[in-house]
């Protein structure tokens, strides 16, 4: 498989550059440091803790920010009135870094879990509900005209036609979301948590630990890679009506 | 009682910006009767598809009414089918999931549904692809699919909208006499727009001819009439001679529509 071939290239560069001493293991850990983290984190089970806590907090704001934003997508774009009340709050709140948000948050709902988990929720939210509006604004208008004139209710026009012909582009946004959902987790953890692989990389950092933070990263990394993988594989079935060839990238 | 009445009917489409109003059709009057098949012939922009999405009811009338058993029309509905030029299929669904779609529509009851289905399919020769998705037909079959998915849930008019304009050659001379066998074995009103002279003049049994924009009504020509019951073959002397007649009437109209092109219209 050589797509995977440029990840072993950049192993062996590690390799090299940490056995052969150019850069001391403070700055760079060799990959025997980060390995023997992983392996003791593994075998006394700290590490899985680390990774449920982050999981649980972005796959969960991750589905909310679905079955909130899918909805609220699709009726901005089919009803004028919200469309005009809700876009130009939408264009201008999407610039601010969520992230930022957090201390209201925690403000507003506590240093638990709450707090959290509507951050991610809003970090995610926006990409859902901005390219499902695209999606349902894009359906081809004959489609609409055809379901109507065999007197299909709005019910089944939305959901047997219009639904299904924006899925290629919710798609999109959902794919955005879920690398939002695990790269927000380090601004998430900053503040108020004891468990997960984001407060272990800000924890690490005040303690000088470099080989945490890699080890932490390649956790995130590989998470947010094979949940990747796992959302293509749903969505090849999902729109095996379309003719295109899916190239994963 | 005509199966359709057009009274008075104008059509103004307003202009974006800096653009003028667009005067589409101007009294327009029309009477469709039952059972007839009729072509609407005229040149490109007279507005023929625009008067058919008001009769469907995608459209209002800026003026004028569109009467069907002498009843206002308001909104599109499943008394008045349609079949489009670019199929509007779905491509989501199968070939027999879009058949069904008008009868799921109708809350018809799942077994009475098949049945329809398999007539369709069997009728307009669709039967090894039951299963298939819409991207694996051809345009031929998609069109055929798209007639099946209007005549399934049994409208009482047809209205289509150039609907083998999108076919090669072959493909629409082959569908033409599919479409005419369709509609005398099921007795439909077909409302039909076309470009093309040639097919106006094969299945119809009244030819509507429209001027250029702004679209009125410039002939009425009874093909039933003409023909009397010899074959509308197109080799047949008559056809030749009307599709000339029919030119010469549609020919300046034509020239006005290019030209109104021409000048950036």
């Amino acid at each position: 498989m050589e797509r995977y071939g440029s990840i072993f290239l950049f192993l062996l560069l590690w390799v090299v550059v940490s056995y052969a001493g150019i850069v001391s293991d403070d700055i760079i850990p060799s990959i025997s440091q980060v390995g023997s983290y992983l392996y003791r984190g593994a075998v006394s089970g700290i590490i899985f803790s680390h990774i449920i806590a982050s999981l649980g907090r972005s796959l969960s704001g991750f589905l909310a920010s679905l079955l909130l934003g899918i909805p609220l997508g699709i009726l901005m774009a089919r009803v004028q009135f919200l469309d005009r009340l809700t876009s130009p709050l939408m264009a201008t709140t999407y610039p601010i870094p969520k992230v930022a948000l957090l201390p209201l948050f925690i403000l507003w709902l506590g240093i638990g879990f709450k707090s959290k988990f509507c951050l991610v929720i809003i970090g995610c939210i926006y990409p859902i509900i901005m390219n499902t509006y695209q999606g349902v604004k894009m359906v081809d208008k004959f489609w609409i005209w055809s379901a109507q004139s065999m007197g299909a209710t709005k019910w089944r026009l939305i959901t047997r036609v219009v639904f299904p012909a924006t899925l290629p582009y919710i798609f999109v946004g959902v794919r955005i979301s879920l690398a939002i959902s695990f790269l927000i987790l380090f601004g998430v953890e900053m503040i108020g948590t004891r468990h997960g692989l984001g407060f272990l990389i800000i924890n690490a950092m005040e303690e000088h630990r470099p080989d945490i933070i890699f080890a932490a990263a390649f956790c995130i990394a590989s998470l947010g890679f094979s949940f990747d993988r796992l959302l293509l594989f749903v969505r090849m079935k999902l729109l095996l009506w379309r003719k295109e060839e899916f190239t994963t990238t | 009682m005509p199966k359709i009445e057009i009274q008075n009917l104008s059509k103004i489409f307003k202009g974006r910006r800096n653009q003028e109003n667009i005067l589409a059709l101007h009294a327009v009057n029309l009477r469709i009767e039952e059972g007839e098949f009729v072509s609407l012939l005229g040149p490109s922009g007279c507005g023929k598809s625009t008067l058919l999405y008001i009769i469907a009811g995608f459209i209002a009338p800026s003026e004028g009414q569109v009467l069907k058993d002498n009843k206002p029309i308001t909104a599109p509905g499943p008394d008045r089918g349609v079949v489009f030029q670019e199929f509007a299929l779905f491509p989501w669904m199968t070939v027999s999931e879009n058949i069904k779609f008008g009868l799921k529509a109708q809350n018809v009851p799942t077994e009475k549904q098949e049945t329809i289905v398999d007539k369709y399919i069997e009728m307009m020769h669709l039967t090894h692809f039951r299963k298939a998705y819409i991207y694996e037909l051809s345009g031929g079959m998609k069109q055929r699919v798209a007639i099946a998915r209007t005549l399934a849930y049994e409208p009482d008019i047809i209205l289509m909208d150039e609907p083998l304009g999108a076919l090669d050659a072959q493909t629409r001379e082959l569908l033409q006499e599919e479409i005419l066998q369709i509609w005398e074995r099921t007795q439909k009103t077909i409302l039909f727009v076309t470009h093309s002279i040639d097919e106006s003049i094969f299945l119809s049994t009244k030819i509507i001819i429209m001027s250029a924009r702004p679209g009125t009504i410039k002939e009425v020509m009874n093909i039933r009439e003409l023909f009397d019951r010899e074959k509308k073959t197109k080799s047949n002397p008559k056809f030749i001679q009307f599709r000339d007649h029919i030119w010469n009437i549609i020919k300046d109209e034509v020239i006005k529509a290019q030209m109104g092109e021409f000048q950036g219209e």
